[in-house]
């Protein structure tokens, strides 16, 4: 690997000029989008904790306080309601009322199991999927809730696996993927993990209606400490998944996947300079609008990662110190960051490489694990 | 490598100077505070190390020099006595990511550790194997895998083996080919060096300018805010280096269990004194005196004096648990008496990070691992 193509802070001089105008060029029309609007957990430091939407230009949109800390938002197809999810193992869920910016409703998991940080609307906006842990039965579980009924448990099923994590629509529009880390904890003790010797991590994919398992992809038994914890859509019904490590800090791993349509998974390589910057965890993985790239945070390692994913290719790595939240914009080629140190940012990527395009404000503040992305 | 620099489309003009104006949330009094800090931290603690770098390398350039056009046993210790004094020079500044060091992959060209898949035997061998004269070039070496460009590079080609002296003393090709690329990567690291020594050195001027100007080219984040914060993740990862992976590392889980070779410089015997090196530079970066370093961000109060006179104290412990343990790293984590002299050494540097982390970080105003810490 030609070491001198990754240059952290940006891309390299010379060809960047021309590639910015480029990228810019062709998408110019779209790329000041007025509905875009980016949701967020956010800290201040100080252990309050916020639920908060922003627009492109920096406006904030929704600033409303949590009873603790959340981890990803779900945010309601027409963007009227946003659900902050606890972080793991968690108790609450909150319903936030986006145009009047206060909290509609607070959510309870459904008794005897905890939350699992992540959960999904349905494409109709009419149900809520939310993980749940049930440590008692050592699975995982998809609750399922009616939004026009006060967001009632409808249903749960099993997600097949220990764990569960992040669930993304499949592009069949009726299959969960569901991210089953494999790690069982006792919810009274945190977040230590009880079983890292035997954990079975899988990406399952689950019919929506019926709660039947159509497929899991396994590791091979040599990866069974790779934790499969977040989800991102790709183009040609394609999957990417990023994982976190527990064996080692020296082994030589892959943290992230694709898995195409056939079943089929792909490891994604890193080149070697970056590969023990990783310290084994990525901790969000997204696609940009198009599908075709794929951005991965590395919180621990300070830098967020980008693939080629049509073709297969590393594209470049940017230093965020940690940074963690990543989704699309409404522009192809594009992704917001944001950073536990206040930072978020626009980057583009093109041509195998990466260039950032502006710091944005919201300054202030510990952004969270994740950040989600509306076109309104 | 600045994006400010590049011709941008109207748009993108647009929105930089949209965030421009929002992206100074810090209060008039943080800026000035953390710019006078990362100005003195510069100037004080690591423009002297990076000169002292240059110098070793510039040293070390020339020993290589003399010793391939004599090759001798004389030569072969001097060599080695040149190396040792490079890495002396290195560890101070192994752990800063902030600055002009970040651009170009400058700190895997220097240092790439821990590297995987044995990567630095591997590929230092192909090239010995190949002969490649053209290779050795400057710009050619300076482009090349990442393991075949630095110090570790030096270190297999004057450690390894039963006599490692006889392969550059058997006059023959490959001896010639052998002593030849010693010294590009002699000639390579003292480029880098130069480079950093300049790059910080306008990076200084940069963080000393009225009205300020942007340390992108150098590496530098946008605001004094953004570069204090760096220097304090930098201090950090010193621990994380020096605990997680220069000791952890090696000890791994048990007196019948160790992984001696995964110490750090077991061949060149150095695993210990690196680790001293790291803690010595660690000290000075928190500061020599109220007036400096991070000690300089702590405002004035019995509170605050208490908070550093721990942390003054946790160094001097750490540092005194260093000197304490008895043998070479690599023996002592595999030996009854000394492998508690190591666990001591680790349990005293964790005790100095947390100390820094979770009482000194909230009072300066500093935040570190929101998300990398998180663990989810």
């Amino acid at each position: 690997m030609d070491s001198m193509a990754i240059d952290r802070r940006g891309f390299l001089l010379g060809s960047g000029a021309a590639l910015l105008a480029a990228a810019c060029g062709t998408s110019a029309k779209a790329a000041a989008p007025s509905g875009e609007i980016f949701f967020s957990g956010r800290g201040d430091g100080a252990n309050r904790f916020d639920v908060v939407a922003f627009d492109a230009s920096g406006g904030v949109r929704l600033d409303c306080a949590l009873p603790a800390r959340c981890h990803a938002i779900a945010v309601r197809p027409d963007g009227a309601q946003c659900v902050a999810v606890a972080r793991r193992p968690g108790t609450f869920a909150v319903v936030v009322d986006v145009a009047n910016r206060v909290t509609a409703q607070e959510l309870a998991a459904t008794p005897g199991r905890t939350f699992a940080g992540h959960g999904i609307f349905s494409a109709d906006g009419r149900c809520l999927f939310l993980t749940e842990d049930d440590t008692a039965l050592e699975e995982g579980f998809v609750s399922v809730r009616d939004v026009a009924d006060g967001y009632r448990i409808l249903r749960s099923f099993r997600t097949h696996g220990v764990g569960p994590h992040e669930l993304v629509w499949c592009a069949d529009g009726r299959t969960l993927a569901v991210a089953n880390g494999g790690i069982l904890i006792n919810p009274d003790s945190g977040r230590a993990p009880l079983n890292i010797d035997s954990m079975q991590p899988s990406l399952a994919l689950i019919d929506a209606g019926d709660g039947v398992l159509q497929n899991a992809a396994r590791l091979p038994a040599e990866l069974h400490q790779l934790s499969i914890r977040h989800l991102a859509g790709l183009s040609g019904q394609r999957l990417a998944f990023g994982m976190q490590y527990q064996g080692p800090l020296v082994d030589d791993v892959p943290l992230v996947g694709v898995l195409a349509p056939d079943g089929a998974v792909q490891l994604l390589d890193l080149p070697e300079a970056l590969g023990s910057r990783t310290r084994q965890y990525i901790g969000s993985v997204a696609a940009d609008a198009s599908g075709r790239w794929l951005a991965a945070s590395a919180p621990r390692g300070g830098v967020v990662l980008f693939w080629d994913s049509e073709a297969g290719a590393f594209a470049g790595g940017l230093d965020l110190a940690d940074g963690c939240g990543i989704s699309c914009t409404a522009v192809a080629g594009e992704f917001l960051l944001t950073s536990g140190q206040g930072i978020v940012e626009r980057v583009i990527c093109d041509g195998l490489r990466v260039g950032r395009i502006a710091s944005a404000p919201l300054a202030d503040g510990q952004w969270d694990n994740h950040v989600t992305f509306r076109q309104l | 490598m600045s994006m400010m620099r590049l011709p941008l489309p109207w748009f993108a003009l647009c929105l930089l100077a949209l965030l421009a104006g929002a992206a100074r949330a810090d209060s008039p009094d943080d800026d000035a505070r953390f710019r006078a800090f990362a100005l003195a931290t510069a100037r004080d603690y690591l423009l002297p190390r990076y000169a002292s770098l240059a110098d070793a390398t510039a040293k070390q350039e020339q020993v290589w020099a003399d010793f391939c056009r004599q090759p001798s046993a004389d030569g072969f210790a001097a060599v080695r006595a040149a190396f040792q004094s490079g890495m002396d020079a290195w560890m101070p500044v192994q752990h800063v990511h902030v600055g002009p060091v970040s651009l170009q992959t400058r700190t895997e060209r220097i240092y790439f550790w821990p590297e995987r898949k044995n990567a630095v035997t591997r590929q230092v061998g192909a090239l010995l194997q190949s002969g490649d004269a053209a290779a050795l070039a400057p710009d050619q070496l300076a482009q090349a895998s990442v393991a075949v460009q630095g110090f570790p590079a030096l270190q297999l080609l004057l450690y390894e083996g039963d006599d490692p002296a006889q392969p550059f003393l058997a006059g023959d090709p490959a001896a010639a080919y052998r002593c030849a690329y010693g010294a590009a990567v002699a000639r390579n690291l003292k480029a880098i060096a130069g480079q950093l020594v300049d790059g910080w050195t306008a990076a200084i001027g940069v963080l000393a300018a009225v009205p300020p100007q942007s340390g992108k080219d150098y590496g530098l984040p946008d605001s004094p805010k953004e570069t204090a914060q760096q220097m304090f993740t930098d201090l950090l990862t010193l621990f994380q280096l020096v605990g997680d992976f220069k000791l952890g590392l090696p000890l791994d889980e048990s007196l019948e269990k160790p992984k001696p070779k995964l110490a750090e410089s077991w061949r060149s015997g150095r695993s210990l004194r690196n680790v001293g090196l790291n803690l010595d530079s660690a000290a000075a970066m928190y500061g020599k005196d109220r007036a400096s370093g991070f000690r300089s961000l702590l405002p004035p109060g019995a509170d605050n004096d208490a908070i550093d006179q721990q942390i003054i104290d946790g160094f001097a412990t750490a540092i005194a648990a260093q000197r304490a343990v008895s043998m070479p790293l690599d023996v002592a984590v595999a030996d009854p008496v000394g492998r508690p002299q190591v666990e001591t050494l680790l349990a005293d540097i964790r005790q100095v990070r947390n100390l820094v982390s979770q009482r000194l970080a909230p009072v300066v105003g500093l935040s570190l691992g929101f998300n990398g810490l998180d663990g989810d």
